[in-house]
Parts: structure tokens; C-alpha cells; sequence
């Protein structure tokens, strides 16, 4: 065996701030944001696809990083759960209502649902989407907990719903 | 039928401790952890079953670049001590105790030898290049294969491959004898048998293991991060193991990504990273990869339970028999036979039975070495119990909640002793199954059902009770079952300089909330906020000693009794020198919100602060007492407390594709007080989604050649929020006489009963031809076989279903 593989430059776009590495072109995204930035918010319960703990925003569009190449995010946004506090360290209205309702247990994968509910909170407060119990449930299958039995994400993420189609109001709680 | 989840209210309860900073991504789970210097193991487990170890050559591997150092099973076996064992029953038999195996592999997965490399992917390449040469062995497939007087032997030295029995009753000297089983069950009007089989699974929490050792120049210091429920019995393991010292070595557990039991014990891979670590003067880490976890990590369950029970007319409970069988895996694990022995003991359940004989056999496979999962051995004893409870009450025609209701211990009988020698606390079981019956509207749920069955569809509601045994302890007990660690617990408050307080638990966060619980209990002793205090864990330097430590559901009752004595002894200073400031006998004086007063007194009270800096000056104290505010509790439980429970589900069967929907599940439930109502629901919720997911997907199944067909999180199939009930929790609190704050643990209340609750059902929904089912988890391949072969099928074409509950 000779030697490492050779390594490829990317430039991505990681909450907001640019990062250049040198990377292998086997390197996970989620290698990547973790081991290379830091940033151990987006975990991993997997690398192979299944349990969504590792999902983040890919140019505004949920994705598992952990299925990602970090040569396929080159050039593109990245959004990860270290994102979603304002400036001023405040929460979104999902985090508060994460906590507030017990929709965590051990956190693990917790950075997962937020990043796919995010997505699903951003369609519709931009697209006007309404969700049905069902089709919400149907989305957020996309990612497993092994511990809450579900039923306080689907409510947080319910509520969040439910306010954004009462007051169409602002973001952060 | 739209209740909402938390009956006993969320609204006053404390939010998680942690849960602001895991929402921002804060969490410093094990591979969030990075050391400098640091090197990264990765291990090469055996592909064969069964297989003597020929020769290995690592050469290749060595040579490849950024590999550091390459071990085998047959050199550490010099240098490591086998790790010793937290259950360790009479007459029982151990493997060889060693990270790597020396000799022989004895499962797929088996730690042949690991490589320490640069990272992860050299590692991983590194493993590729070593070759061992195998001599494959015929392996035992399943228990009932081990018990073959012919079959191969896993550890030739034991001569069979049986590892312990153990039987109930427990001949006591100086007792009358028990009462005769065979009188019993020859009087019984209905006699019943049949086997029932609780699958192969596991805990599976969303962070794998992994560990990180650091040692420092010297080599006589180590310290190691792992992901563990019980950092006392790792600390005391890799000393053993390495032959250090306990006080050279630290263990550090961050927070815990789930656990369930799954991480409760020493694993080899502690040992082995620790021993690494030290070799190199290095820090080196492993971090479980997911695919290695479904064979290195411990599975549970795995047991066939053979039982007879007897009832007279009425049908009252008159005998048991039961013969249990574990599958326990290659090499018995810490934990593994006890998880047999849990059965046994508590196969009664919450019910009286006057006489009972009991054999729980542990025998060894070529399969990965058993372990605990939430729930250790009661959902393998209550799955046979209330399946075969249901059964009688058909044939006798008697309702399946009043045959229950029939043989539950009356609320006056407590303390109530077991047929198994066990002490029953507390509790008011007909009461709460009448409570849940009401509320869930079980009679019209039944009729509901009977018409959804007329119009063609497989509707059914089933029930099935529970225990959960709590508050592991105590001590002196302990090693009379085969525990070899203490059930005690201790905690330390310290009133800080400045009035606020800290808390040291020796107890470890895993998602169960045991730090936001004991932060509102210490806030509630010394009358504060919860924001003045903080909870400090998870580190052998600074946590006071547990032994059994986080297991057993034992944090709200034993550990948080010990922060009572803790804050006690605290608090009997402050009173003093509240009572020496203010020129008062301390009987007089009294905490209030705020501090300190003279009872009736109407004065302003004298805030904490102010007598914790007398105390840390060490002026202005009464004579004689001791500066500075400190103080250890110990709490030793007297007895086990049992939290109970009933659990009635509502199912649907689609006949065409054999799957189930679980609409409903109502759980009443009784853990004594709720110290944090919302903890307590999360436990439940969360406990019997796992229960729905070991009654209907979960199984970690093995081929005819010992090949384990689960090899990623793709093929185990995990509970999604498409399978979540509609769940209604109902709760009564009896307290335990057996605790200081009167507190049962509740961890695994809803693990237990939810698999036979929900089996029940399903029986209940099929055409009555359908044989009984008896296995978990019934699949959609086990329960269309079990349709194909009834005769009174209904119609395949579901045009007159239409679902809603
Ligand atoms: S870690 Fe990416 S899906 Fe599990
Ligand atoms: S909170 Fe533990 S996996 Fe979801």
C-alpha cells in the first residue's frame, strides 16, 4: 500500500463563513464538519444513511452528511444545528420548543430533527405549506430516536407550526 | 381516544438540565473529544462463528504508513487480566475474560486484533492487510442446540456448554417447605403450557460506544473518556485488568448518547484502549463504528421461557412451572446471566402464586455475548405470564382484566413476599387496573373491536400487567443473588462560598434526566431556585462511589434518597450557624424561601449566602464547628421497591401484508411520587415505543451457519414516528416505605409489558383458529403464516375497512 489517497482542494460555505481545506475525496461531509471545522453539533449515529443524525441543510435542503462527500458540498452552503441561534445566542422557536417540551432525551439526535424540522418550518412559512399529522409524521421518519418515543418532537415541531399559521409572526421566540 | 400524552401534567415540572445546551448543538458526546497527540484504534474481528486461530500475520499492516502499532489476542494475554464479573451467580462459569482472544474465535466479531493508526481511515485500511488464518470449527446455533450432549463445545474446559442454573424456590434452612408444585397443578381445573420465545435484540442507542484513553508521560496516570453507564465498575475493571491502582486511574463519561442498559458494564474495547494507550504513552481512541456495533456490543433478551401454570375454576393462579433458557451468547459478558436469573425471580410478576418451580438454564452459542437491555429479564418473564393469562381466561370465559384482577396481590397484603423469595414494597394494583380500564373505556373498546371484527377487519385490544423492579439494592442482599458490586449510592452537596450549590451525583446522565431531577430535589431542600444549583457527573475524580451505578432504575429513589442525607447533614450546619448569627437555639430556627429565621419571628431571613461566608471564613461560627459546607449521603435501599402497571392496547392486523398499527396504548403507572412528571412520561413514552419496537421489528437474527443477518442500522429495523400510538398515561403514586423520598424508579416501567400488550391484542384481532402466538417480535412473515394456516380467514380484499380508532 502506498501511501495516503490524494487530496482534493474544496471550498465550502459553512454558516455563513467560508472554509478552504485539503481533503480526500473518501472524506464524509460530516467527517468534514466535525473533524476538520469542529463542528460537533451534526453527530453520528450510522454513516450509512439510516438514522439521520447527521442531517444538515445543503443549499437551503436537508441531506445526510454522512452520505455526503465533502468534494460534493465544493462550492455549495452548508447550514449545520450550530446556525440556528441569532448573533445574540438566542433560539429559533423550534429550539425553545424542543426544550420546553422534553423532545430530547440524550440530544443525540436531536441537531438531526432540528435541521430537518427547520426545513419543514422554512416550507411553510415560505411556501405556505400546511401539514397534516400524517404528512408531518411522514417527513420527520426520515430520522430515528431511540429514546422519547416521538410523540414530543412531533408536538414541538406542531407547535411551531401552529404559530407560524396563527401569526405568520417572527422568528425567534 | 385523543387524550393527550401526559396526564400527570408537564406544566410545573423543571426543563432538562442540559437540553438548552444539546438544542445549540453543545453536546460533548465520546467522539465529539479530541486529544492532541492522539492515535486511533480500529479491530479486527473474526468472520467465522466458530474457529481455531491458526496463525496471524500482521507484518503488512505494520509496514503501511501512519500505523503505529498492531497487537494479537495471544500477546496480550500475557500482559491483561481477565475482567471480572458484575453478576456472578453461584456455580457459574466464565470465558477467558481477555479484550482479544488468544486462541479460538467463538462468534462472528470475536476481537482478533486491533491496529492503532493515524486515523480512522488508515486504520481501517491497516485491518484489510492483516491475514489470519483460520481453522473453522462447527458452531452452536442456537440454546437448544448447546444443550445437545454432541454439540461442539465453546469452552472446552467446561465440559458442556452450560454456563449456570439456578432455581427457584430457594431452599431456605430453616424454613417449612415450600408448597408442593405437582399437588398444585394436579388440583388446578385448567393446566396450561406452551414456550415462548423473546428474539435476540438490542438496545441500540443512537451514539455507539467508543473510548478514548490518555496517558500521561509516565505511564502512571491514565485517563479515560468512555461512554458508560457505571464509570466506577470501568475504573475498577481496567485497574484490575492492567494491574494499576485504582486512584492512578480516571474515567470520565460525557454525555451519554443513550444506553438503556446496553452500556452498563465493561466491554473488552475499555481495556484494550486503556492498555493501548499506556503502551504508547499516547492518547488513542475507538470510536464504534455502526456496522461493528450489531456483533460488538452486548444484544439482550434471547430467551425461550417453557411454562405451566395451573388455575382452579374460578381462574386463580394455584401453580407455576417454568424452565427458562437463555442464549447467552460466545463468552458469558459481565452482565449476561443475569439477565436468566431476572426472569426467574420475577416470572410472578404483581401477581400471588402460591407455588412456583422455577429452573433458569444459561448455555453459551456462537453468537455475540449477552448483555442488559432496558428491562434486564422482566419482559422475557411478563411476555409467557400475560400470554398465558390471556389464554385461561378464554377457556375459563372469564374477562382477561378480571382473570388478572383475580390474582394480583391485594393493596392490603403489601409487604408482600414472592413465591421467589422477593419483597413486593407497595403499591394498589387493582386499583390502578380499574383506573386504566375506566379511563381507556375498556368495555366499549371491546365492543368496538367485536364490530370491527364483524365488518372484516383484525381489530383487537389487549392488555397485559406489570412490575418493575426498582431501587437495585441493597447491599447485603446483592451478593446473595451473585451481584459482586455495593447497591448503595451516595451523593455530595456543597453549599458554595457564595450560597449557591453544587451537587456531585455518583450517578451518570444517559437521557434519563437523573441530573435535572436531583438539581429540583436539592433546590427543593434548601428552598432555592433551581438555577442556584449545579449538578456535577460522570467523572471517577469528582463523583462520589456508586457500584451497580446506573442500572437497575435506581437514580430517583436510591440516589436521590442519598442526596437527602446529604443535604440533611448540610443543612443541620446552616441551621446552626443561622442560629448562632441570629442569637436563637437552633431548634427555634427555621429555612424558609430566602434562608434563615427565627420561626414567627417576621423577620427578613438570612439569606444562604451570608451563612455560607461564615462558614468558608471560618468566622462567626458557633465554637467548635467545623469551617466550610460539605457534606456525603449515603443511602443503602433496605429493600427493592416494585413499581407497577397496566398497559392496554388498541391494534389493527392488515391481513394482506401481515403488519400491524398500533392505534392506542393507555399505561397506567405507579412509580410512587413523580419527582418530574414530564421525566416520568418521557420514560414511559419512550420505553414502550422500544417494547412496540421488540413486539413487532427488533430482532438480531442468526443463519444456520451462525452468521448474524444484521449488519447495519438498514437491517434492524427501529420503531419510526410512523409507528407512534396514540398514548394516554394514567398514575397513581404509592410511595415505597423502602426510600426517603418515597420514590420508585420507573426507567423501565414501559419496556415490560408492551410487547405481551400489544401480542395480546393481535391474538385478540385474528380469527380464534390462528394458533397462539408465541414468539416476538411477530413480523409480517410470522403473522401471515399464522393467518395462511386458519380457516376462517377473512376476506382478503379490505374494502370495508376504513381505519380510525
Ligand atoms: S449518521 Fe448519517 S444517517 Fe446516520
Ligand atoms: S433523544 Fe436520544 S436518540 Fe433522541
Amino acid at each position: 500500500m502506498n501511501g495516503q489517497p490524494e487530496k482534493h482542494p474544496i471550498v465550502i460555505a459553512v454558516n455563513g463563513e467560508k472554509h478552504g481545506e485539503y481533503v480526500e475525496p473518501r472524506m464524509s461531509l460530516s467527517d468534514f464538519l466535525r473533524d476538520k471545522l469542529g463542528l460537533t453539533g451534526t453527530h453520528i449515529g450510522c454513516h450509512e444513511g439510516a438514522c439521520g443524525a447527521c442531517t444538515v441543510l445543503l443549499d437551503g435542503v436537508s441531506a445526510r452528511s454522512c452520505l455526503t462527500l465533502a468534494t460534493q458540498a465544493d462550492g455549495r452552503q452548508v447550514d449545520t444545528v450550530e446556525s440556528l441561534v441569532d448573533d445574540d445566542g438566542r433560539l429559533t422557536l423550534l429550539q425553545e420548543a424542543f426544550v420546553r417540551r422534553f423532545a430530547l432525551q440524550c440530544g443525540f439526535c436531536t441537531p438531526g430533527f432540528l435541521m430537518l424540522a427547520t426545513e419543514i418550518v422554512k416550507e411553510a412559512q415560505e411556501e405556505g405549506r400546511s401539514f397534516s399529522r400524517e404528512a408531518l409524521t411522514e417527513r420527520l421518519s426520515a430520522n430515528l430516536c431511540r429514546c422519547t418515543g416521538y410523540v414530543p418532537i412531533v408536538e414541538a415541531v406542531e407547535e411551531v407550526l401552529r404559530t407560524h399559521s396563527d401569526s405568520n409572526g417572527g422568528e425567534r421566540a | 381516544m385523543t387524550e393527550h400524552v401526559n396526564d400527570g401534567g408537564d406544566a410545573d415540572s423543571p426543563v432538562s438540565l442540559n437540553a438548552d445546551r444539546w438544542v445549540r448543538g453543545g453536546g460533548r458526546y465520546l467522539a465529539d473529544i479530541h486529544l492532541p497527540r492522539e492515535l486511533t484504534c480500529a479491530i479486527l474481528r473474526s468472520p467465522h462463528p466458530h474457529a481455531q486461530i491458526v496463525r496471524i500475520d500482521t507484518s503488512k499492516a505494520e509496514e503501511l504508513e501512519g500505523v503505529r502499532l498492531v497487537v494479537t489476542g495471544a500477546e496480550l494475554s500475557e500482559e491483561i487480566v481477565p475482567h471480572g464479573y458484575l453478576w456472578d451467580l453461584p456455580g457459574q462459569k466464565v470465558g477467558h475474560g481477555l479484550c482479544l482472544t488468544p486462541d479460538k474465535a467463538r462468534y462472528v466479531g470475536d476481537p482478533v486484533a486491533a491496529v492503532v493508526a493515524t486515523d480512522q481511515y488508515v486504520a481501517e485500511d491497516a485491518l484489510d492487510l492483516i491475514t489470519v488464518q483460520y481453522d473453522p470449527l462447527p458452531p452452536v446455533n442456537s440454546a437448544q442446540e448447546a444443550m445437545d450432549p454432541d454439540a461442539p463445545l465453546l469452552h472446552e474446559h467446561w465440559g458442556d456448554n452450560i454456563q449456570v442454573r439456578a432455581q427457584w424456590p430457594v431452599p431456605v434452612a430453616d424454613d417449612s417447605p415450600p408448597p408442593n408444585v405437582d399437588d398444585a397443578l394436579d388440583s388446578s381445573t385448567l393446566l396450561l403450557h406452551d414456550t415462548f420465545t423473546s428474539s435476540r435484540i438490542i438496545g441500540l442507542p443512537l451514539e455507539t460506544r467508543g473510548v478514548i484513553a490518555d496517558c500521561d508521560a509516565t505511564a502512571s496516570n491514565l485517563t479515560v473518556y468512555t461512554s458508560t453507564q457505571s464509570i466506577h465498575q470501568i475504573r475498577e475493571a481496567i485497574a484490575a485488568s492492567l494491574r494499576m491502582p485504582e486512584n492512578q486511574v480516571r474515567v470520565i463519561a460525557s454525555d451519554v448518547g443513550g444506553a438503556f442498559g446496553m452500556k452498563a458494564v465493561v466491554y473488552p474495547e475499555e481495556i484494550l484502549v486503556s492498555y493501548l494507550a499506556r503502551r504508547l504513552r499516547r492518547p488513542v481512541r475507538w470510536i464504534e463504528q455502526r456496522d461493528e456495533s450489531f456483533v460488538a456490543s452486548m444484544p439482550s433478551r434471547a430467551q425461550e421461557v417453557a411454562i405451566q401454570i395451573g388455575f382452579d375454576s374460578e381462574g386463580v393462579m394455584l401453580g407455576l412451572r417454568a424452565n427458562t433458557l437463555t442464549d447467552l451468547g460466545a463468552s458469558p459478558s459481565a452482565a449476561g446471566a443475569g439477565t436468566g436469573w431476572v426472569t426467574g425471580a420475577l416470572l410472578c410478576g404483581p401477581y400471588r402464586v402460591p407455588a412456583v418451580d422455577i429452573t433458569a438454564t444459561a448455555v453459551v452459542t456462537n453468537k455475540s455475548p449477552l448483555g442488559a437491555y432496558r428491562g434486564y429479564g422482566q419482559p422475557e418473564a411478563n411476555f409467557p405470564m400475560e400470554r398465558l393469562l390471556d389464554r385461561a381466561a378464554r377457556e375459563l370465559g372469564i374477562d382477561a382484566a378480571e382473570l388478572r384482577r383475580r390474582n394480583l396481590v391485594p393493596s392490603d397484603s403489601f409487604p408482600h413476599p414472592t413465591s421467589t423469595g422477593l419483597m413486593l414494597d407497595s403499591g394498589r394494583y387493582t386499583e390502578l387496573l380499574d383506573l386504566t380500564l375506566q379511563r381507556s373505556g375498556y368495555a366499549e373498546l371491546r365492543e368496538y373491536c367485536e364490530h370491527a371484527r364483524a365488518a372484516g377487519r383484525l381489530v383487537g385490544l389487549g392488555l397485559a400487567y406489570y412490575n418493575e423492579c426498582t431501587n437495585f439494592g441493597p447491599s447485603g442482599i446483592l451478593p446473595l443473588i451473585g451481584v459482586t458490586q455495593g447497591g448503595w449510592d451516595s451523593t455530595t452537596v456543597r453549599v458554595e462560598p457564595d450560597g449557591r450549590i453544587r451537587v456531585f451525583t455518583s450517578q451518570t446522565p444517559m437521557g434519563q434526566g437523573v441530573e435535572t431531577v436531583l438539581a429540583s430535589t436539592a433546590a427543593d431542600a434548601f428552598a432555592v431556585p433551581m438555577d442556584h444549583v449545579t449538578v456535577c457527573y460522570g467523572d471517577t475524580l469528582s463523583s462520589p462511589y456508586t457500584g451497580y451505578a446506573s442500572g437497575g432504575s435506581r437514580a430517583a429513589g436510591v440516589a436521590g434518597s442519598s442526596l437527602h442525607a446529604a443535604a440533611d447533614k448540610v443543612k443541620v450546619k446552616l441551621r446552626q450557624i443561622a442560629a448562632h448569627q441570629l442569637e436563637a437555639d437552633p431548634e427555634d430556627v427555621e429555612l424558609v424561601a430566602g434562608g434563615y429565621l427565627v420561626r414567627g419571628s417576621g423577620m427578613e431571613p438570612l439569606p444562604l449566602e451570608a451563612l455560607s461566608a461564615a462558614a468558608y471564613r471560618g468566622a462567626g461560627l458557633p465554637d467548635g464547628l467545623e469551617p466550610g459546607l460539605e457534606a456525603v449521603g449515603v443511602f443503602d435501599p433496605p429493600s427493592l421497591a416494585f413499581s407497577y402497571g397496566v398497559v392496554v392496547a388498541l391494534v389493527e392486523v392488515d391481513a394482506d401484508d401481515g403488519t400491524v398499527r398500533v392505534d392506542n396504548l393507555w399505561i397506567g403507572h405507579d412509580c410512587g411520587p413523580q419527582l418530574n412528571p414530564a421525566i416520568v412520561a418521557g420514560q414511559v413514552v419512550g420505553g414502550a415505543l422500544q417494547g412496540l419496537g421488540a413486539a413487532l421489528y427488533e430482532e438480531l437474527g442468526y443463519d444456520e451457519h451462525a452468521q448474524p443477518m444484521v449488519r447495519s442500522m438498514t437491517d434492524y429495523l427501529l420503531p419510526t414516528v410512523k409507528d407512534m400510538p396514540e398514548f394516554t398515561l394514567l398514575h397513581l403514586e404509592t410511595p415505597t416505605p423502602f426510600s426517603l423520598n418515597g420514590a420508585k424508579g420507573v426507567g423501565e416501567s414501559g419496556v415490560i409489558a408492551t410487547p405481551a400488550a400489544i401480542v395480546n391484542a393481535i391474538q385478540d384481532a385474528l380469527p380464534s383458529d390462528v394458533e397462539e402466538l408465541t414468539t416476538i417480535p411477530v413480523t409480517p412473515l410470522r403473522l401471515l403464516r399464522s393467518l395462511e394456516e386458519s380457516t376462517v380467514s377473512p376476506s382478503k380484499s379490505q374494502d370495508t375497512a376504513t381505519h380510525s380508532a
